[in-house]
């Protein structure tokens, strides 16, 4: 037994270095693409909570602009928006009715992560159907302008 | 290789872990409050919306011919810029319990149908949600708040996760029929000088009411002439109840349908509910007492079925001891919308709407 341990014949030390070595590169890669999956999983939902929290804002605007919508002339509300969320800029616009995943035949305000793809939907509350909401806008300089009158509801970058 | 497969599980657990930690909860509670505190503004501060062949703000119309998908938008307000609910429009979807201004209203109830259900969400705007609402009087003394809080105890329960409820206060504006007064009821008067048939009519104009309090209620008070409200003599009954749409003879003999008791609901201030078999016999028990007469809607449905095409509805019923009221010495009708305050009654109330 003793000779079969010492019997180093047909050991290549290069050829160990090198499996050990593609090995611990295999092993590593897997472990950074797990964290890297785990992270972006975490960043997306951060992401979707902000998202959802910058478009409840701009839908409660929508709301009292079209209540506050004079008989003659526009209304105009301006509002702040983050520029970036999770490091990334997004879009604000009204999605096709078609595309809203909670509502049938309804549109709703969409915002879209643009590196990330991710995609929120905030329910308008009907007032989609009671005037036309139209628009879209880059988060890019911080701020929505959102002009009413009795039969148009236009988003517009501040 | 053992040992680096335990390095690998062990090192894939603490990120799980890890990550768990810092991922919070989806974020679906805090949707809730801003979109519930929309859709309270749009229902206490908008018209509401309808559009068929025509267009306007008149929904509950369209509502009540169950043409629910004509209706893209329910608001309960009378009129743009004013901060009163329409009475009508709340009678149209909401359930009421109690009368004039301790009535209260709620949505949904029991009855609820799935179809206005999911209609009523989709035009208040809170399709992914769940939700109840409730209208409710302020300051009124006579206002039954347990039953109130026990229906909405019932409908939110304790188990739902996350519920926010938001509060608006407005105005109400209520048309309701004010009592009659039993001293001056106009009807049948065989030997020209007692009344012994009342009868009761409301005209086609009015049929709206009808189908927003899904019935017809109405209510007769003060029967001091009607009997010495003494123990030795004995107190009047009200029986023989029938139901038409057709008034012929001078206003004094014509058809009728002869309800039983299952088909009307009666209340008296006296003795509360009057349970009835399928005779009517209701006892007048004093001169002050109330007696509320409701006829639901499908029983005016089943016994008139052509009632919305007539020009009028009437209500006559018996009373058997007659006493002397007072004149005119002719027949005619009691009219109930001339109990009907023109303006209506308008008061404060509180709209609670939760959402989860």
């Amino acid at each position: 037994m003793r000779e079969l341990l010492d019997d180093n014949k047909g050991q290549a030390i290069p050829v160990e270095y090198i499996i050990i070595f593609t090995i611990s590169l295999i092993f590593f890669g897997v472990i950074l693409l797990a964290f890297n999956m785990v992270i972006d999983q975490s960043s997306g939902q951060a992401i979707q909570i902000e998202m959802t929290d910058v478009g409840n804002e701009i839908s409660s605007v929508i709301t009292k602009s079209y209540l506050t919508s004079p008989t003659m002339g526009i209304n105009s509300l301006t509002m702040d928006i983050p520029t970036q969320i999770a490091g990334t800029g997004y879009f604000i616009e009204i999605s096709d009715e078609s595309e809203n995943p909670f509502e049938t035949n309804v549109s709703a305000l969409k915002l879209t992560s643009i590196r990330k793809s991710v995609s929120v939907f905030v329910p308008l509350n009907s007032v989609e159907q009671l005037i036309e909401i139209n628009g879209t806008v880059s988060s890019a300089s911080g701020k929505i302008k959102i002009t009413s009158n009795t039969t148009t509801i236009l988003l517009n970058q501040g | 290789m053992a040992a680096v497969a335990i390095l690998l599980l062990a090192f894939l657990f603490a990120v799980t872990t890890v990550n768990n930690m810092m991922t919070p909860y989806s974020g679906y509670t805090k949707e809730l409050y801003p979109t519930a505190d929309r859709s309270i503004d749009l229902l206490t501060k908008d018209e509401g919306y309808y559009q068929s062949i025509s267009d306007g703000t008149d929904w509950n119309f369209e509502w009540n011919s169950d043409h629910y998908s004509n209706v893209k938008k329910i608001g309960l307000l009378k009129t743009k810029g004013d901060i009163v609910l329409d009475g009508n429009k709340i009678d149209t979807v909401m359930e009421h319990y109690g009368e004039k201004r301790e009535r209260w209203w709620e949505f949904p109830s029991n009855d609820t149908e799935n179809i206005e259900y999911e209609n009523v969400s989709r035009a208040i705007g809170l399709e992914r949600y769940n939700f109840y609402m409730q209208i409710r009087p302020v300051g009124e003394k006579d206002f039954d708040a347990n039953a109130a809080d026990q229906r909405a105890s019932e409908m939110v329960g304790d188990d739902r996760g996350d519920v926010v409820s938001v509060v608006r206060y407005t105005m109400i504006n209520q048309f309701y029929f004010d009592d009659l007064n039993a001293g001056n009821l106009y009807g049948l008067r065989p030997s020209n000088s007692v009344l012994t048939k009342p009868i009761f009519a409301i005209p086609s104009e009015f049929y709206g009411i009808i189908e927003d309090m899904d019935g017809l209620t109405f209510a007769i008070s003060n029967w001091t002439n009607l009997s010495y409200w003494t123990d030795s003599d004995p107190h009047p009954i009200i029986d023989d109840i029938k139901l038409g749409d057709t008034i012929t003879n001078n206003n004094d003999t014509h058809p009728g349908i002869r309800l039983n008791g299952n088909e009307i609901v009666v209340e008296s201030s006296y003795s509360g509910v009057i349970e009835m078999g399928n005779n009517i016999q209701i006892p007048i028990e004093g001169p002050n007492d109330r007696i509320s007469i409701t006829i639901p809607e499908w029983v005016i449905n089943e016994s008139l079925p052509y009632w919305k095409y007539s020009d009028i509805i009437y209500i006559q019923f018996n009373v058997t001891k007659p006493g002397v009221l007072s004149p005119p010495a002719t027949g005619g009708i009691t009219w109930l919308n001339s109990s009907m305050k023109l303006q209506g009654d308008i008061y404060r109330a509180k709209t609670i709407l939760w959402v989860w």
